[in-house]
């Protein structure tokens, strides 16, 4: 489904081209929950970004679901973000004016569906991650781990192909990180979600049965558990 | 569908930072508002300068530099040779020449220095003077010793206590006048010859007789309906260059003058309207700063709604209706505040009021644009952030 073939990534500072991803090739397939783990500073984000089609990779192919995605306009990048990928952020980043539901429902107005509809999708999928009686509530009055949930419904209402979720627990307890990771392993369970994870927390990347270790910008060593 | 998201997250956005919202509305609506009373007063003023000539009628020409007051004898123009004027000119509908000359006014032992100015019959109707006190002089007058004083000599008369004058004498030229009537103050700035409010009138012919002076001074007159005003200047300039060669008389006519009073009236309300346009401009430039500081402060938010799925014209249209709705709202309160303002100036002013549409419509035009101008840039600015960049923002 998602295919990287000698992805690099290069950032210029000042003079010096500093090379953060030297050349990653990568499988994603349908159904996967795949761990990125690695050191800080080792390119994880920078190689999450590419997929989530956020940036732009300096050399290397990809293919989205049989589709090259390097070089598409802008709109068209726009368009995979809306209805194939979903987002889920270590700050959750959710828009603080707009109360649960309509923060979900963001994703479907985006695509052109009317107010109604979208917010009532959006009250199925609170319902689905446990937030079914907070959704007229604002981010502001939600614990972390809630607003987390809420995040998760945002990123599963368009129905994408895959959910990235960068560091989705980073910024939890460790009790509130593990139900957030419960939800992640039920959605991929029950429902066949691919999601890909960076994590740089162990406990967490073993709970997932594909992962990848990346360290100076390569891939170091992928494991497959047996599940 | 989507115009209704843009509108939503431009309302919550703008009511989300009340401070801000309330900074750039008020320097867009202190730009809107000096425009509207800039330009308002522009037009109050004009109506104002062009009401002492209208109500004299366009009609009206007043013809001077007839006579040579240095000289006697050369050049002048007795009464009887402009007899033949409103034969030789069709376009003259009425005529009315008349002589200033200068006499001490005694009345009750005290004695003023005034104007004393020869009147025919109709001099009063065609001025369109309105009497205070009494009647006008008319033909029937000619060559009695009757005046009609002026509000100068009438003022002065109340000061020595005489407040009904009708039936009062005064001395001119040794001569005792009875007073008929009292003129009131007429409008100033207008073609009426300035003597009217400072003098004394008095019969032409019993001017005539009593001085021996048979020099006419100038004349006013009015015009036909409906005939070309230069062509009949044009024509009774021919006609004095045949009475008087020593001269050229002017010839000033009312609707050529208030031409040119609206020329320069147009000139001021544009140079007010300029003066309120700068005033527009700096809160303009206000909303587009208040845009780009908005833009900055939210840039991880942008990031979101691009990591989400908005296009670059999803973030540009959220931006431009914040911009818009902060103009049409600065726009709302500024016509108001303008319309206050210019009501407060004439007041204070005491002209008379009015509004026009031209401001009205000017104000929302020009503060639309303004917000689509200055909302522009800045949410270009916000459609052209990278996403990645926008989401690291902080």
């Amino acid at each position: 489904m998602i295919e990287l073939k000698g992805i690099k990534k290069t950032f210029r500072v000042g003079v010096l081209d500093l090379p953060i991803l030297k050349g990653i090739d990568l499988s994603i397939h349908k159904g996967d929950m795949t761990a990125i783990t690695g050191t800080s500073g080792g390119g994880k984000s920078t190689l999450m970004n590419i997929i989530g089609l956020l940036d732009e990779p300096t050399a290397g192919a990809y293919s989205f679901e049989g589709r090259e995605v390097i070089n598409l306009d802008d709109d068209e990048l726009s368009s995979i973000r809306n209805k194939k990928i979903g987002f889920v952020f270590q700050q959750f980043n959710l828009l603080p004016r707009l109360s649960a539901a309509e923060n979900v429902a963001m994703p479907l107005l985006y695509r052109g569906e009317s107010i109604g509809k979208s917010d009532a999708t959006a009250r199925t999928f609170l319902e689905k991650v446990g937030m079914g009686d907070r959704a007229d509530h604002n981010p502001m009055e939600l614990s972390g781990g809630q607003q987390q949930r809420v995040a998760i419904a945002r990123a599963l209402a368009g129905n994408p192909s895959i959910i990235l979720a960068d560091e989705p627990t980073g910024a939890l307890d460790t009790k509130v990180g593990q139900e957030i990771m419960d939800l992640f392993l039920r959605l991929n369970k029950e429902d066949g979600i691919t999601i890909v994870m960076i994590t740089h927390d162990p406990r967490i990347a073993a709970q997932c049965p594909k992962r990848f270790n990346i360290c100076d910008g390569l891939i170091k060593n992928e494991s497959e558990a047996v599940s | 569908m989507k115009l209704y998201l843009y509108f939503r997250e431009a309302t919550r956005s703008l009511l989300s930072s009340l401070q801000r919202t309330f900074l750039a509305l008020l320097g867009i609506s202190i730009g809107i508002a000096s425009v509207i009373a800039m330009v308002s007063i522009g037009e109050i003023v004009k109506e104002e300068a062009l009401r002492q000539f209208q109500e004299l009628g366009t009609d009206f020409l007043v013809i001077s530099n007839i006579a040579d007051e240095t000289k006697t004898g050369t050049g002048i123009i007795p009464l009887k040779s402009t007899v033949s004027i409103p034969r030789a000119c069709p376009s003259l509908r009425e005529f009315a020449p008349y002589a200033v000359t200068f006499s001490t006014v005694i009345c009750s032992g005290k004695s003023w220095g005034s104007s004393v100015l020869g009147v025919t019959g109709n001099f009063h109707a065609v001025n369109k003077l309105t009497i205070d006190k009494g009647r006008p002089l008319s033909e029937i007058d000619q060559e009695m010793k009757n005046c009609v004083i002026g509000e100068r000599i009438a003022e002065q008369m109340r000061q020595i206590g005489i407040s009904n004058m009708i039936g009062s004498k005064l001395l001119i030229f040794d001569h005792l006048f009875t007073i008929v009537g009292v003129v009131k103050q007429a409008s100033e700035n207008s073609l009426r010859p300035q003597e009217i409010n400072d003098g004394v009138m008095i019969p032409y012919l019993t001017l005539k007789r009593i001085t021996g002076n048979d020099q006419v001074t100038g004349i006013v007159g009015r015009l036909k309906k409906n005939v070309s005003v230069s062509a009949a200047v044009e024509q009774i300039q021919g006609i004095f260059d045949q009475i008087v060669k020593e001269r050229k008389p002017y010839i000033q006519t009312a609707s050529e003058l208030i031409g040119q009073m609206n020329k320069q009236m147009n000139l001021l309300t544009l140079f007010l309207g300029i003066v309120g346009c700068i005033a527009l401009v700096v809160g303009g430039v206000g909303v587009m700063n208040v845009m780009l500081v908005s833009v900055a402060e939210r840039r991880r938010e942008i990031g979101i709604r691009r990591a989400l799925g908005a296009r670059r014209r999803d973030i540009q249209g959220q931006f431009i209706v914040e911009a818009f709705l902060l103009c049409l709202f600065g726009g709302l309160t500024g016509i108001a505040l303008g319309i206050g303002g210019a009501y407060g100036i004439s007041r204070f002013q005491q002209w008379h009021f009015f509004i026009s549409q031209t401001p009205i419509l000017l104000g929302f035009g020009v503060s639309a644009m303004v917000g689509l101008f200055f909302g522009f840039y800045p949410a270009w600015q916000a459609s052209k952030l990278r996403p990645i960049e926008a989401l690291r923002a902080n």
